[in-house]
């Protein structure tokens, strides 16, 4: 069987999870609060992924059918309908699936940003005792510094997050992307064979 | 021709009648199947018939030479009486209850002769009879006749009925009332059937040449010309007949069973005798003869005669007797002999030689003898002849009804060649509708299927949600919005959705549909789908929730230290804290998104299986039209089937047919060479 329109699966699965990335993307937008935008992606991105695995798995069976058409299109009617009967598809492992998504973890950046505060705070201190300054310039260092990183960390710390959150999406879309080729393609070759078989036995090979 | 070669004609004759009873459809012709038993029994029957006081037994008496059967001039029996060739005389009676008995004559009392004396006590009528019917009352007797109970049985009410209707003969006119006494009374008395021959077969070593030549004597033909039903059968089964007729040859009575009674067998081997020829004078006889050869043309002329029978049993009494003294002494002791020779003894003038020659001038009956004979020596190649013309002309109607049906199988046949080739067309076309059809409903589910990304309505479909969607993320609102406006964008965007899935869903059964149609299927009336709505109370209830942040502020606290309390710097002293809930609308709108949003996304998976399912829906009903037409093409191919094997069996039929009249006509062939032969 020649593969003339399976190999559009390649293209139709990169465009549909572009679509889901361009769609998260535009999900992240300045305002947008990192919580919020985790959350949305929590929330809303199983849903398409079930979905989208769903459209593979039967656009990768429609089009190996279209290819098998064009094979058969020139077999005895009853070959053909001995390619109907055979009903190859449903002897094919139709039943593509991707992996769950892992949410990502904001707690443990904003963790991280804490300690590096705390110490820079116990640092001062440090500092300060070993050289001699007195503790209350310390102190008066040490509030100062807590209160602006209180005040500027959340600001900073967002975009890294709403960063963080979209690189993991990209990485797990791409893994579902790879996943959903490498399926189609075994679909592919799985579908393939069984169709040749029949042609063999039918004796048809030669004129598909 | 021999003997010998008689046989081989009449053993090939009968095997061409086997094989035209076998292949004759309707009923054999009843000449076919009378002269079918005479040859299987040997028997070549000539009928003496005639009405009733025509002289048939004196005729067969004068024939034979002898007064054998009794010529009372009164009807005697309803027995039909068989004079064959044997050594000695010999009476064989079978009786009404199936009592046979037989008399042969004694050679050593000569002048005792018991085989006529039996005879003349069977078949003559008792002198307390005369007055009877007996002929008719005898039928009664047999046609009521039961074997088991050895009598005939009836009522007396059967008896009365048959009298009142059946034209009996009352010849001496006696009172109606005794004379029905009198029938009644001799049906009673000879119930039995012992005294009542049914069959009398007398042998005789008369000098006709074959031994299966056989004399009939019949019963007499009414004088209305009517013929009781038993003798009509038995006529039927005569090869020749010698019609015995007294009178003019217009006697209404001869015309009626010239027309009825005798068969187209009989007629074609007829002799017709004017009988009584002395007690008419010679110009009567010659007139009577001319008409009656001139009536009856059909008749061979040389089979046409007047003879005087009686005449003749008194040349035969005459001859031995030698001198014209013996002669005169004999007749004067004869009463009715001498009234029959009276003419001739006159004119005789004592010459013996010449009295003899008058008389046999008289009775004429020297050519009619010559004629039989030389008729009997033929009469059983007549017979075959017969017989084979029969068979022929069965052949021949055997040939012309299988000549039509060969020539209407003929025309009926096709070339096997052209159904098989017929049979395998349709079978492909079959085969090819139906991978069509198959092909073609694959194609649908390709071209529709939302969730498959290569279908024309994929991208349409999913663009209503990522639109919707859209729209969705571009809507922002000021925090001095209220939640009614907030409210009333959602209701007009989820509207706005709600309306492009229903528009998208009717496009797509209209799609679907016309597509089917242009497949030469009709549409259906498709599933509706309902389309999941966003229920937005629910979602707006729970966005209120989420859009109410906690807020607190502090409020004095009444009292007299409470305010002294506030004076002092730095504390909250004189104050309390109050809790208060402020409306985000930023809040509302986010919470309200993400619902719906989570909704949508519900409701694509369900839409999606509800048009799947639709098209599965659309896809079945167009088959299970396709699948109709196939049945239909698939019983025409049955036909088709069946025609070609009604083709084969008329192929097999003409073959047989064929063959059939093949060998009819072999059959024929032989029937002419046989005829050719004979």
């Amino acid at each position: 069987m020649q593969k003339n329109e399976i190999p559009r699966i390649d293209t139709i699965a990169k465009d549909e999870i572009s679509k889901i990335r361009d769609y998260f993307h535009s999900l992240n937008k300045d305002e947008t609060a990192s919580d919020v935008f985790i959350e949305r992606i929590n929330d809303e991105l199983p849903a398409r992924i079930e979905y989208l695995d769903g459209v593979i798995n039967k656009t990768t069976q429609s089009l190996l059918e279209s290819d098998a058409m064009i094979s058969i299109e020139s077999w005895q009617a009853i070959n053909k309908n001995k390619y109907f009967d055979a009903e190859i598809e449903n002897h094919c492992s139709f039943n593509v699936k991707s992996k769950h998504y892992t949410p990502y973890k904001n707690q443990l950046l904003r963790n991280m940003f804490y300690g590096i505060v705390l110490f820079i705070v116990g640092a001062t201190f440090l500092i300060g005792t070993i050289s001699g300054i007195d503790w209350l310039i310390t102190f008066f260092l040490s509030v100062t510094f807590i209160i602006i990183s209180k005040l500027f960390i959340p600001k900073l710390i967002h975009p890294i997050v709403k960063e963080k959150a979209l690189q993991n999406l990209v990485d797990y879309l791409l893994d579902v992307e790879n996943n959903y080729i490498t399926t189609a393609h075994k679909l592919a070759d799985q579908f393939t064979n069984k169709f040749d078989t029949l042609a063999e036995e039918v004796g048809e090979l030669a004129n598909e | 021709m021999n003997k010998e070669q008689l046989e081989q004609h009449r053993a090939a004759a009968l095997d061409l009648f086997y094989a035209v009873k076998n292949g004759y459809q309707g009923e054999l012709s009843t000449d076919l199947l009378t002269l079918y038993r005479n040859i299987k029994e040997n028997k070549f029957l000539l009928a003496v018939m005639g009405e009733v006081k025509a002289g048939k037994s004196t005729f067969i008496n004068a024939l034979l030479g002898e007064e054998l059967l009794p010529s009372d001039a009164r009807q005697s029996t309803s027995a039909i009486i068989e004079v064959f060739k044997a050594d000695k005389k010999f009476i064989k009676a079978t009786f009404a209850n199936g009592i046979v008995k037989e008399v042969q004559d004694n050679l050593s009392t000569p002048d005792s002769d018991d085989t006529v004396k039996f005879l003349k006590k069977i078949a003559s009528v008792q002198d307390e009879h005369r007055d009877l019917p007996v002929v008719q009352l005898n039928d009664f007797i047999i046609e009521h006749y039961d074997s088991k109970k050895n009598e005939s049985v009836y009522t007396e009410n059967d008896l009365d009925k048959w009298i009142k209707n059946s034209e009996l003969e009352n010849i001496h006119k006696i009172e109606t009332e005794d004379f029905n006494r009198l029938i009644k009374e001799y049906i009673h008395e000879n119930k039995d059937g012992s005294t009542i021959p049914t069959k009398i077969e007398v042998g005789y070593p008369h000098e006709f040449e074959f031994d299966q030549f056989r004399l009939v004597d019949t019963p007499g033909i009414g004088a209305i010309g009517g013929i009781e039903e038993k003798t009509k059968r038995f006529v039927e089964k005569v090869d020749a007949t010698i019609y015995i007729h007294r009178g003019a040859p217009s006697a209404r009575s001869l015309q009626h069973a010239w027309n009825n009674e005798i068969t187209k067998k009989a007629k074609k081997h007829m002799f017709l005798v004017l009988s009584h020829r002395g007690s008419d004078t010679e110009d009567n006889n010659v007139a009577k003869l001319e008409e009656t050869i001139k009536t009856f043309s059909q008749i061979r002329r040389d089979r046409i005669f007047s003879v005087d029978s009686l005449i003749e049993l008194a040349l035969n009494e005459f001859y031995p007797l030698v001198d014209w003294d013996s002669i005169k002494v004999f007749r004067k002791n004869n009463k009715q002999i001498r009234k029959v020779t009276a003419s001739a003894w006159e004119d005789a003038e004592g010459d013996v030689g010449e009295l003899f020659d008058l008389l046999e001038k008289e009775s004429n009956m020297k050519k009619l003898k010559k004629q039989l004979i030389e008729f009997s020596e033929n009469a059983v190649g007549i017979q075959l002849s017969n017989f084979v013309e029969e068979i022929a002309e069965h052949f021949e109607v055997v040939i012309s009804e299988k000549n039509p049906k060969l020539k209407s199988l003929k025309n009926k046949f096709k070339n096997p060649q052209t159904f098989s080739k017929k049979v395998a067309d349709e079978k492909n076309k079959i085969e090819s509708y139906k991978a069509n059809m198959r092909g073609f409903s694959r194609k649908i589910k390709r071209t529709y299927d939302v969730s498959d990304a290569q279908s024309i309505m994929f991208s349409k479909f999913s663009d209503i949600f990522e639109i919707f969607k859209a729209e969705l993320e571009g809507k922002t609102f000021s925090a001095s919005d209220s939640s009614g406006v907030v409210d009333k964008a959602i209701e007009t965007l989820n509207s706005d959705y709600f309306d492009n899935l229903e528009k998208f869903i009717e496009n797509l059964k209209t799609s679907i549909n016309k597509t089917i149609e242009n497949f030469n299927a009709e549409q259906t009336d498709l599933s509706s789908i309902d389309v999941p709505q966003i229920v937005m109370s629910n979602i707006w209830e729970s966005a209120k929730i989420d859009a109410l942040e906690d807020n607190t502020r502090r409020e004095d606290s009444d009292g007299f230290w409470n305010k002294i309390g506030r004076w002092i710097p730095f504390t909250d002293i004189g104050t309390h804290e109050v809790s208060y809930k402020t409306f985000n609308i930023t809040t509302y709108w986010n919470s309200i998104k993400k619902r719906v949003i989570t909704d949508v996304d519900s409701n694509k998976s369900k839409i999606t299986e509800s048009i799947n399912n639709l098209l599965e829906e659309s896809i079945n009903s167009y088959d299970a039209q396709i699948i109709k037409k196939l049945e239909d093409r698939k019983l025409f191919l049955l036909d088709l089937a069946d025609n070609e094997y009604n083709n084969e069996k008329i192929q097999g039929d003409i073959k047989s047919l064929s063959h059939d009249i093949s060998k009819l006509e072999n059959n024929h062939s032989e029937c002419q060479k046989i005829l050719g032969e004979l």
